[in-house]
């Protein structure tokens, strides 16, 4: 039954340890977790949990010390990620989303910055051009497509971070506290976003503080505490609908 | 340095509008204007008849009549700035002997700091990538440039926001002059250094392999063919002056 839910699981991740470099405690003591496609897990506990790093090994930004992180059967490794093909494949099928949406906005213009997701996948120049036309309408980014993403307000910067995530269509959406910083609008805009695309088969991995917010979007509930998953709740469909 | 003049270099690079107002595209291709202003400054430089200098400094600043008053401010500014150090520099030449360097290299500079600003005000940050991209000039180079701007906004943001935050806190006797400039200095340092690590992991997570592209496209306009004469008109010019100099 166990090998069963495992091979389903896009994500496996079994007693992973890590500690950075020059630490003694450990960021993440024998984090174990199944992600499966087509539900919304939200990763709950006070700062310094462990969150963020959870989510950096899940990226392949760093690797467990111990244990392992399996994406699709495949391990993800130091070694693996050092093959460029395997790098490139790994974070085409998994996205995103920084906390300062700042950070990962880079290029000249918003409409740039969408296009450049699509264009490291070398899609054709004209279907580039309609993708990014497309999550323009989408994201409701029209008016400013020629401004520098970071002239933009704190909810437009986090739409064209979206945006430029999720025109490359990745399975998995990692995203780290979509609500921080926004006002009122922002954060009814993203919750109804996300829930949507929860409902178009997406994996959505989601770090968060807000009750209320987890309690609306999430299937899986993942409580951390100190480097550790203290419980994984699963909300009873039936009673939420 | 005090906390005064950190705030105020700060809030030069951290300068929204520049970026947020500027709407110029759908004129003369980025590339186009970028040869022509290249074009330019060589003749100019190559020019031994001072006429030359002076057509091409008469059309300039009729091209500078046409642009709107806080543009043709930028420009001037530049523009005299760069002349009075020209100036400055080649002042000794009339005490040896040379006074015709001293209108000869103020003029020549003048043009050409001029035709840059031009150039800059017409073309934005985002037209120059754009010409840049036109040019082919490498990807690498494309995205150095970008960053380069981009790290100069945010961080200029950042130092003139820290600055405000440490004025609000000198009270009292202590001179926080040095003190508070070193925090400052060192802190937008350190955050540069986040930044950028970020910024290398954001692009990672986004599949980057050196490829950086722009969408901007430009198709031939009557801006393009009024361009391309005028060129040729300097070329003409600057043949012509050039023989009845000889």
């Amino acid at each position: 039954m166990k090998l069963d839910a495992e091979s389903k699981a896009l994500i496996q991740l079994d007693k992973v340890e890590f500690s950075y470099p020059g630490y003694e405690e450990k960021a993440l003591d024998g984090v174990s977790a199944l992600f499966f496609p087509g539900r919304c897990y939200t990763i709950e506990g006070p700062n310094g949990c462990g969150k963020s790093t959870l989510f950096r090994i899940l990226l392949g930004l760093n690797f467990p010390d111990a244990g392992t992180y399996l994406f699709d059967g495949k391990p993800v490794t130091k070694a693996a990620m050092k093959n460029s093909r395997f790098a490139r494949d790994f974070h085409k099928r998994i996205g995103f989303v920084f906390q300062d949406s700042e950070v990962q906005l880079f290029t000249q213009s918003v409409e740039d910055e969408i296009a450049f997701g699509l264009y490291q996948l070398h899609l054709p120049e004209e279907e580039i051009r309609e993708k990014t036309e497309d999550y323009l309408k989408r994201f409701d980014l029209e008016s400013v497509r020629d401004r520098a993403p970071f002239t933009l307000s704190g909810g437009q910067k986090r739409r064209v971070a979206l945006a430029a995530v999720f025109a490359m269509d990745p399975e998995v959406i990692v995203i780290d506290e979509p609500l921080a910083g926004l006002d009122e609008k922002g954060q009814r805009w993203i919750t109804d976003f996300l829930k949507n695309r929860k409902d178009s088969g997406h994996l959505l991995i989601v770090s968060t503080h807000n009750r209320d917010f987890a309690g609306v979007i999430a299937d899986v509930h993942v409580y951390m505490a100190e480097g550790k998953i203290r419980r994984i709740a699963e909300e009873v469909l039936s009673c939420r609908k | 340095m005090s906390t005064k003049l950190l705030k105020r270099i700060g809030k030069l690079f951290s300068d929204d509008l520049r970026y947020q107002n500027r709407k110029k595209e759908g004129k003369a291709a980025g590339s186009l204007v970028l040869l022509s202003a290249f074009l330019c400054i060589v003749l100019c430089s190559l020019s031994t008849n001072p006429w030359f200098v002076s057509c091409i400094l008469t059309a300039l600043l009729l091209r500078l009549a046409l642009m709107p008053p806080e543009e043709i401010a930028g420009v001037m500014k530049a523009t005299l700035a760069g002349a009075a150090l020209a100036a400055l520099i080649t002042l000794p030449a009339v005490f040896t002997g040379s006074p015709r360097t001293l209108g000869t290299v103020t003029m020549k500079t003048a043009e050409s700091v001029m035709l840059l600003a031009i150039v800059s005000e017409q073309l934005g940050w985002k037209g120059m990538t754009s010409a840049a991209v036109s040019l082919h000039l490498p990807d690498l180079f494309l995205l150095t440039l970008n960053t380069a701007v981009r790290y100069l906004h945010l961080l200029g943001r950042f130092a003139a926001r820290i600055s405000e935050a440490v004025s609000l806190r000198q009270v009292g006797e202590k001179n926080w002059k040095t003190s508070g400039t070193g925090g400052i200095i060192g802190t937008t340092f350190l955050k540069a250094q986040r930044m950028a690590d970020r910024n290398a992991e954001a692009m990672a997570c986004r599949c980057f392999d050196g490829t950086y592209r722009t969408l901007a496209r430009h198709s031939f306009t009557w801006h393009d063919a009024a361009l391309l004469a005028a060129d040729a008109l300097a070329v003409v010019l600057f043949v012509y002056l050039q023989a009845i100099a000889v």
